[in-house]
């Protein structure tokens, strides 16, 4: 299905913003259905990249906390100038 | 490119994240994550449980950043392929540049992340295994020699050697001879898949062995690989990490993976080789080893939660 999008120079400038004449205003004219099916899939999409978001948050938490606990007992490595153990 | 009443043009219509997920071929990530976590499960030094998981999050997110690395260099011979034209790159629905940029921040992460929940060792084995499948084997010797998969199944093979680095920060010889069966298992395993997508195969112009050297010497190949896997296999109980229950196992499996490989070798065919059957013994060959290798490595995980069952000896 063939669509129609225009690229055109901006015909004018608000006042008090500077022009640019490089901008270019970019027009799809897309019928309803596919309005409608473009923004279904910003919803899903951003929704997925919230869920990545939560994710990454909860999953640093996680390490941290965990990585705090697997530390071994304090009293056998909290001496001065001593570090933690690693693997 | 979408099809429908509503269908858009690529650039407007764009990706749904299920195109995301196919990018990391999550049926290949399943078996790495499922080996990974056997040679981390049977390791003799306990990781934090929560640190574990991560490490497998880890190893599934660099197995996905190396598919969809493998995805976007080889886009033009999947759009070519019926069996692969419609993943998302050759499809349309993700942009090469998107798919390479994904899997090399995927890659990146995915080997810092191993790092921090584990040891520097396992992420170190993580982004070798990930440059081994990327550019050793899909980028130099998947389209050059017809013995590509032999040397690119080691990367398929680093998943428990990863697993175990991660609960000991350290290399034994136990994870090396999961490295071995894995290695083993993989020529049997695509080249039965090879038998009966060799036409795909041929019009991409990847030598894959039927398409060099014909269905009667892969035929040939594939049971002399499953002898050597099935010798392999008994190596653990050899070695003394494994006992009776995953001995017994190892034989069983390895009897049925050899009746299939028999059968493919004794498949009817023409003078040329050709499968008079459609490759039927074929296609049961390339089910039955994937459900080989999950029996064999949960036989293993098994055998070491039950103790090699050495309660049952006097």
């Amino acid at each position: 299905m063939a669509h129609a999008v225009s690229e055109r120079q901006h015909q004018a400038t608000p006042r008090g913003e500077a022009h640019d004449p490089q901008a270019v205003e970019i027009v799809a004219h897309l019928t309803r259905a596919q309005s409608e099916d473009l923004a279904r899939r910003r919803r899903v999409r951003n929704r997925a990249l919230g869920l990545v978001l939560v994710g990454l948050v909860a999953l640093f938490f996680a390490l941290s906390v965990s990585r705090l606990a697997d530390v071994g007992d304090p009293q056998k490595w909290s001496r001065p100038g001593a570090i933690a153990p690693s693997r | 490119m979408h099809g429908g009443a509503g269908a858009l043009t690529p650039d407007l219509a764009g990706s749904e994240p299920r195109d995301w997920l196919l990018l990391l071929k999550p049926r290949v990530v399943l078996l790495v994550v499922y080996t990974s976590a056997v040679g981390l499960v049977i390791a003799p030094e306990p990781i934090h449980p929560v640190l574990g998981a991560i490490a497998l999050l880890a190893i599934a997110l660099g197995a996905g950043a190396s598919g969809a690395l493998n995805m976007w260099y080889d886009r033009d011979i999947d759009a070519v392929m019926r069996r692969t034209a419609g993943r998302p790159v050759p499809a349309g629905r993700i942009a090469p540049a998107d798919a390479a940029a994904f899997g090399l921040a995927l890659a990146v992460f995915s080997v810092v992340l191993i790092g921090l929940a584990a040891n520097w060792l396992a992420a170190a084995i993580l982004a070798f295994s990930i440059f081994f499948y990327v550019v050793v084997y899909t980028m130099g010797l998947k389209r050059r020699t017809a013995q590509n998969i032999v040397i690119g199944g080691a990367a398929g093979a680093f998943p428990p050697v990863i697993g175990w680095a991660a609960a000991t920060g350290s290399i034994d010889l136990a994870p090396l001879v999961l490295f071995l069966i894995v290695f083993l298992w993989t020529p049997p395993h695509f080249w039965s898949l090879a038998l009966f997508a060799h036409a795909d195969y041929a019009r991409a112009g990847v030598p894959m062995l039927p398409v060099v050297a014909g269905a009667r010497a892969t035929r040939r190949q594939i049971a002399v690989y499953t002898v050597l896997l099935l010798a392999s296999s008994l190596a653990p109980v050899a070695l003394g990490f494994a006992g009776l229950l995953y001995g017994a196992a190892a034989l069983v499996l390895g009897a049925l993976f050899l009746r299939h490989a028999w059968a493919v070798l004794n498949d009817a065919q023409d003078e040329t080789g050709r499968s008079l059957s459609g490759d039927r013994p074929a296609r049961a060959a390339f089910r039955f080893s994937i459900t080989y290798l999950f029996a064999l490595f949960g036989a293993l995980a098994l055998d070491h939660a039950l103790g090699g069952m050495a309660w049952l000896m006097p």
